[in-house]
C-alpha cells in the first residue's frame, strides 16, 4: 500500500481537481460545480500519492431539513444537470421525513469519488472513503450516500467492502450514460446505529 | 571665524547625508552680505541641493561658486563630482585635474580621480595616478594593491609582482586574516598568469598557512602540479577535492586525467575506485557513462535509468542528451527504454525477470522519456503519442504538459505550444517558471498582451508589467519582444526594444563603479580583475547577440526600404503587402494606439507617484518613432556590430551581418575580411554563397584608385576564388550543398544576382522545389528572405510557396493559410 495524502482543496489546486474529475467519471462537470465546492471545501480532499494527486472525494452535508451545505445552489446539485435526478434527491429527503423530528439526522452524499486508474488497488480510494466516513461521524450524520452508475460493478464490490448497501435502482438517473440507471447506496454511520439500538433497548424495557 | 566653522559644519553635514542642514548652514554664511558669492560655499550648496534632487539649481551654485573662485580646489572638485553623478566621466576627469592643479596632492582628488581613470579604463593615466597616491601615503595598504592592480591590469606582471612582494614585506610579522590570504592567493594567481607555474606553487606551499581559502589552495595546487608534469601529486590533491566534493565533475575529469591512464578502460577502472568511495555519488557515473561503451555502457546505463525512473527525476532526459552524439549509445538508450515500456505496460517491472514491482510512475516518466526522445529526433507523431498517453495516465502531472508544449514549439506552431505551456501554468500559478516560460511561449506566438498579462502575475502592482520587466533588466523578455515585432514589421518598437537591451548592458558596465573602491578595501582580488575583464567582454553575452542581430538586420531593412518622411510608416512599406496584410496592419496599429493609451495613463500615474516617492525624475522612455527616422542607418547599424565584431567573432551571424553592413557602405576591403572570418568561423552559412557573388561582381564594377589596396583585393580574390570564375564556383558549391534547401535557395538568388535575368527562373527552381527534403527551419528561412523581396517574387509566388511548405508542414504556424494574431486557442 502506497502512502496516501489527503490534501485540502483550495483555489490553487482545483485545476487538478477538474483534471481528475475528467480523467476518471464519465459525467461532465461545470465550472458552477467547482465554484460550488470551493465554497464548502472541508467536504473535499485531493488524495495526493506517489507525489502527484492521483484521487480526489467531493461531498456535501445535507441536513435533516432539507438543505444542503456543500453545494449551496440547490438547483444541479450532483453537477449533473438532470431534472430528474434532482426530484430522487427530494425523495430521499421524504425518507428521512417519516422519523420523528428529534431524530432527524443529516446525511453526507458523496457527489464524486475517485482514483486514477493507473493508480488504484494500492489504497487511495480506501483512504478517501475512510475520510467520508470519518466525517460523517464528525457532522453527526445519520448516513453516507452515493449514487453509482448501474454497470460500475467495480464501484458498488468496492463500497460494498465498507458495509454499504445498494437500497435503490432509479431507472432515467443518468441522462448520457447508457443504460441510465444509477444504484442508490447508503451505509448508516456508527453513531447513528448506536443511538438506534440503544433507544430500541430502551423501549424493551 | 564664524563662517568656517559653518563651513566646516556643511562638509561634515555632506558626508552624513545631512543635506537639509548642510543646506541651513550654507544659508546662513551666503546670508552674510560679506559673503554673498563666497565660491566654495556656493559650490558645497550645489552639491548638496544635487543630493536633494534639485538638478538645475544645483549647476546654477555650483557654476556661479566656481566663477566665483577658480583658483579653488573645493569649486573644482565639486564640479567634478556633480559631472560624475551625471555619468560624464570624461568631463569629471577635466575638473579634478584643474582641482589637482591648486592642490596637487589633495589625496581625497587623486583618490576619486583613479575611480574615473579605471571606470572609462585610461589604464596609464591610472597608473600614474595610483602611483602617485602611492608615494604619498606609503604606509597604506590600498596605495600599494592599486599600484599593483594597475600594473596587472595593464599586462605587466612582474611589476605587479615586485609591486605586492614589496608590500609584503611591510606586512611581516601580521597575524594572518582573511584579506591577507587573499592577497597571496592574488599574488599567486598574477604568476599563474605570467607562466611562472613553479613559482607560483613555491609561493603557495610557502604561505599555506597563511591561506585560508583551502578550496582555492587546492585547486591551484592541483592545476600547478599537472602543469609541470608532477602528476602524482596533482592527483593527490585531486582526490583530496573530490573528498571535499564528490559530486564535482571537473575534479573527477582533472583525477584521473592526472592519473595518466593508458586508455578509456584505464580511465574506467580509475572511475570505479572513485565511485566504490561515493556509491551514492553521480558524477563518477556521469563520467563512466560519458566514456564507456558497449556493454559496459549498457548495463551501467541500464542500471542509471531504472534508478532514476523509479525516483522520477524530472531532468533525466535533459541529463542524457548530450550521450546522443553517439550513435550507438542513442540506440542502446532507445533500446532499454522500449523495453521498460512493454514490460512495464504487462507486468509492472521494469523487466520481465526482475523482482521489484515499480511504482505506476515509473511507467508514466519511461513514456515522457520516449516522448522527449522522439521529439529530439523530431519525430512529431510518435512524441505526441507517448506524451498523450502520459497526460491520459496522470493529468495532474504538469511536467508532461511541458514537454508537449515543447514538441509543437519544435514543430513550428508556437500556437498550439502556447495552449499546452498554459495548461501547465494553470496546475500551478505560483510557479514563476512556469509562468515566464508560458509568457515567453506567448510573445514568440505574437501573442504580446497576453504575454504582457501573463508577466503581471508576477511584476510589481501599480506599474505596467512591460515597464517593470524592462526596470528589472529582464532580457529574455525584452530579446523575445524585439524578435516578435521585427516578425511584424514594427520597426520602430523593434528598435525600441533593441536599444532597451543596450541601454541595460550601459547600466550593467556603469554599474561597476561601486566595486573599485569596494573591491580594494575587502581585498577580493581575484574577483575584481575578474569584474573588470567581464565588464570589458559583457556585451559578448548572447543576450546582447541576439539583440544585436535584430537592431542591425532593421537598420538594414530601413535603409533598404526607407520609410518615407511624411507619414510615419512609410509606403514603401504597405505597397508590397496584399490587402489582407494591410488590413490587419491597420488594425494591428489601432489595437497598440489604444493599448498605449491605456498604458500611458497608468504610466502617468505610476511616475507621478514615483516623482513624489524619492524626488528623482526618471529617465525618459527611449522612442521608437524617434529612433526609425535616423539619417544614418547604416551607422547605427555599425555601432551594434562593432560589438558583435570584437566580443562575439563566434557568434554564428556576426560576419554575415556585417558583410551586409560593409556592402551597403562600400567598405570593399572590410567586405572581404567580414566574408573570410565567416568562411573561418561557420563555414556551412548560407549565407557566404550570395555574399561571395556579390563581392565578385562589386570588385568587378568597382573603381579601386589606391594600388596597394586594388593589389591586396586582388591576391585576396584569387585566394577566395582560386579559378578566377565565379560560376565553376558555384557550381562546385552546388554539388556540395546538394541536400540543403536553404543553400540551394542562396545559390539560386547568387545565379540571380550574377546573371539578373535570370531571376525568375532561379525563382521557378526555388518554387518547384520538392520541400519533402527540405526541414522546417530552411523553409520559414527561405520564406522570410522572399518576403523580403529576394529573387523579387510577386505576392502570388510567396502564396505558392506558402501553400507547398503548409502541405509539408502542416503544424507549422508560419504558413498557416489565415493567422489571425487574436486567435487565442482555448
Amino acid at each position: 500500500r502506497t502512502k496516501v495524502e489527503l490534501i485540502p482543496l483550495d483555489k490553487s489546486n482545483v485545476s487538478h481537481l477538474k483534471l481528475l474529475n475528467s480523467a476518471i467519471l464519465p459525467i461532465y462537470y461545470s465550472d458552477k460545480f467547482y465554484r460550488n465546492v470551493l465554497q464548502n471545501p472541508e467536504y473535499c480532499r485531493l488524495a495526493r500519492a506517489a507525489n502527484r494527486h492521483v484521487g480526489m472525494v467531493c461531498c456535501r452535508y445535507e441536513s435533516g431539513d432539507g438543505g444542503s451545505k456543500g453545494m449551496s445552489n440547490g438547483k444541479e446539485r450532483n453537477g449533473e444537470p438532470d431534472k430528474r435526478h434532482e426530484e430522487d434527491d427530494e425523495k430521499k429527503h421524504d425518507i428521512d421525513e417519516d422519523e420523528s423530528p428529534a431524530k432527524r439526522r443529516g446525511v453526507l452524499y458523496i457527489m464524486t469519488l475517485g482514483c486514477l486508474s493507473m493508480f488504484r488497488r494500492r489504497g487511495v480510494g480506501s483512504t478517501l472513503v475512510e475520510f467520508v466516513l470519518e466525517l460523517a461521524e464528525q457532522l453527526r450524520c445519520s448516513a453516507v450516500q452515493l449514487h453509482v452508475h448501474c454497470a460500475n460493478t467495480d464501484a458498488v464490490q468496492f463500497y460494498k467492502r465498507f458495509g454499504f448497501d445498494v437500497t435503490q435502482s432509479i431507472a432515467g438517473y443518468y441522462r448520457y450514460l447508457k443504460p441510465p440507471t444509477a444504484l442508490l447506496l447508503v451505509k448508516k454511520t456508527k453513531s447513528y446505529e448506536e443511538t438506534n439500538s440503544s433507544e430500541e433497548t430502551k423501549l424493551g424495557t | 571665524t564664524r563662517e568656517n566653522t559653518l563651513f566646516n559644519r556643511i562638509l561634515k553635514c555632506y558626508e552624513n547625508k545631512q543635506y537639509k542642514s548642510g543646506l541651513k548652514h550654507a544659508r546662513q554664511i551666503l546670508s552674510n552680505s560679506k559673503y554673498q558669492e563666497h565660491g566654495e560655499t556656493l559650490a558645497m550648496m550645489g552639491l548638496t541641493l544635487n543630493c536633494l534632487g534639485r538638478k538645475e539649481e544645483a549647476y546654477d551654485n555650483v557654476k556661479r561658486g566656481l566663477r566665483n573662485n577658480l583658483q579653488s580646489h573645493v569649486c573644482w572638485h565639486v564640479f567634478g563630482l556633480l559631472q560624475r553623478s551625471d555619468k560624464k566621466y570624461e568631463e569629471a576627469i577635466k575638473c579634478y585635474r584643474n582641482a589637482l592643479r591648486w592642490d596637487k596632492d589633495n589625496l581625497q582628488i587623486l583618490r576619486d580621480l583613479s575611480l574615473l581613470q579605471i571606470q572609462t579604463r585610461d589604464l596609464d593615466g591610472y597608473k600614474a595616478t595610483r602611483h602617485q597616491l602611492l608615494m604619498l601615503r606609503a604606509n597604506q595598504r590600498a596605495g600599494w594593491i592599486g599600484y599593483a592592480i594597475a600594473h596587472h591590469i595593464l599586462g605587466d606582471n612582474e611589476a605587479a609582482l615586485n609591486v605586492l612582494a614589496t608590500f609584503r614585506k611591510t606586512q611581516e610579522g601580521k597575524p594572518a586574516d582573511y584579506e591577507f590570504s587573499e592577497l597571496l592567493l592574488y599574488e599567486a594567481s598574477i604568476m599563474v598568469e605570467a607562466g611562472q607555474y613553479r613559482e607560483a606553487l613555491a609561493h603557495i606551499y610557502k604561505h599555506r598557512d597563511s591561506i585560508v581559502d583551502i578550496q582555492s589552495w587546492l585547486e591551484m595546487a592541483g592545476d600547478l602540479h599537472f602543469k609541470i608534469g608532477e602528476y602524482e601529486y596533482s592527483a593527490d590533491v585531486y582526490e583530496k577535492l573530490f573528498h571535499r566534493n564528490p559530486e564535482n565533475t571537473t575534479y573527477i575529469e582533472k583525477y584521473i586525467d592526472a592519473r595518466r591512464p593508458f586508455n578509456d578502460e584505464d580511465s574506467l577502472e580509475l572511475c570505479q575506485e572513485l565511485q566504490d568511495l561515493y556509491p551514492r555519488s553521480e558524477a563518477p557515473l556521469n563520467y563512466a557513462l560519458k566514456h564507456s561503451s558497449g556493454d559496459l555502457f549498457r548495463s551501467l546505463v541500464d542500471g542509471y535509468l531504472q534508478r532514476q525512473l523509479r525516483k522520477g527525476v524530472p531532468p533525466l532526459f535533459n541529463i542524457l542528451k548530450h550521450l546522443f552524439q553517439d550513435k550507438n549509445k542513442l540506440e542502446i538508450i532507445k533500446d532499454l527504454m522500449m523495453g521498460y515500456y512493454t514490460s512495464l505496460d504487462e507486468n509492472k517491472k521494469f523487466t520481465p525477470d526482475s523482482d521489484t514491482t515499480e511504482l505506476p510512475t515509473a511507467y508514466l516518466h519511461v513514456m515522457i522519456f520516449l516522448s522527449q526522445f522522439h521529439d529530439h529526433q523530431r519525430d512529431t507523431t510518435q512524441a505526441l503519442y507517448y506524451i498523450d498517453r502520459a497526460i491520459q495516465h496522470t493529468p495532474t502531472y504538469i511536467d508532461p504538459y511541458m514537454v508537449k508544449s515543447k514538441i509543437y514549439k519544435h514543430a513550428g506552431n508556437m500556437l498550439e505550444a502556447v495552449t499546452w505551456i498554459d495548461e501547465a501554468r494553470m496546475l500551478d500559478l505560483a510557479d514563476r517558471y512556469l509562468n515566464s516560460k508560458c509568457a515567453k511561449y506567448m510573445l514568440r506566438a505574437g501573442m504580446m498582451q497576453k504575454a504582457e498579462e501573463t508577466c503581471a502575475f508576477f511584476t510589481r502592482e501599480g506599474q505596467a508589467a512591460v515597464e517593470n520587466l524592462n526596470e528589472m533588466q529582464c532580457m529574455w523578455f525584452l530579446t523575445e519582444s524585439a524578435r516578435t515585432y521585427f516578425k511584424n514589421k514594427d520597426w520602430p518598437n523593434t528598435l525600441r526594444k533593441c536599444h532597451e537591451v543596450e541601454k541595460h548592458f550601459i547600466d550593467i558596465v556603469e554599474d561597476q563603479f561601486d566595486f573599485h573602491p569596494y573591491s580594494m578595501r575587502k581585498m577580493t582580488l581575484r574577483a575584481y580583475i575578474g569584474l573588470l575583464r567581464l565588464e570589458d567582454s559583457i556585451r559578448g553575452h548572447v543576450f546582447y547577440n541576439k539583440a544585436a542581430d535584430i537592431a542591425i538586420r532593421t537598420y538594414l531593412h530601413l535603409h533598404d526600404k526607407p520609410l518615407a518622411a511624411a507619414n510615419g510608416h512609410g509606403n514603401g512599406e504597405t505597397d508590397e503587402m496584399s490587402e489582407k496584410e494591410k488590413k490587419k496592419l491597420e488594425s494591428k496599429k489601432k489595437r497598440a494606439a489604444k493599448k498605449k493609451q491605456k498604458q500611458d495613463t497608468t504610466n502617468t500615474t505610476a511616475k507621478e507617484k514615483k516623482v513624489q516617492g524619492d524626488g528623482e525624475a526618471l529617465p525618459p522612455p527611449i522612442s521608437g518613432e524617434d529612433l526609425i527616422k535616423t539619417e544614418a542607418p547604416l551607422e547605427e547599424a555599425t555601432k551594434f556590430l562593432e560589438h558583435l565584431r570584437t566580443l562575439s567573432p563566434q557568434y554564428h551571424n556576426t560576419h554575415t551581418l556585417a558583410f551586409e553592413v560593409f556592402y551597403r557602405r562600400g567598405k570593399l576591403l572590410l567586405m572581404i575580411q567580414s566574408l573570410k572570418r565567416a568562411i573561418k568561423t561557420c563555414p556551412s552559412s548560407a549565407e557566404i554563397l550570395l555574399h561571395l557573388p556579390m563581392l565578385v561582381k562589386y570588385v568587378e564594377t568597382a573603381e579601386v584608385s589606391n594600388n596597394i589596396v586594388g593589389d591586396l583585393v586582388q591576391e585576396e580574390m584569387s585566394r577566395l576564388v582560386p579559378e578566377k570564375n565565379i560560376k565553376d564556383w558555384l557550381a562546385a558549391q552546388e554539388g556540395l550543398n546538394k541536400t540543403s534547401f536553404k543553400h540551394f535557395f542562396m545559390l539560386r538568388c547568387a545565379h540571380a544576382h550574377i546573371a539578373p535575368e535570370t531571376t525568375e527562373d532561379q525563382l521557378k527552381a526555388v518554387l518547384e522545389f520538392d520541400l519533402d527534403n527540405a526541414d522546417l527551419e530552411s523553409c520559414e528561412y527561405v520564406l522570410s528572405y522572399l518576403s523580403y523581396g529576394l529573387l523579387s517574387p510577386d505576392a502570388h509566388h510567396i502564396e505558392t510557396f506558402t501553400a507547398n511548405s503548409h502541405k509539408t508542414f502542416p503544424i507549422a504556424a508560419a504558413f498557416l493559410p489565415t493567422l489571425e494574431e487574436e486567435h487565442v486557442p482555448r
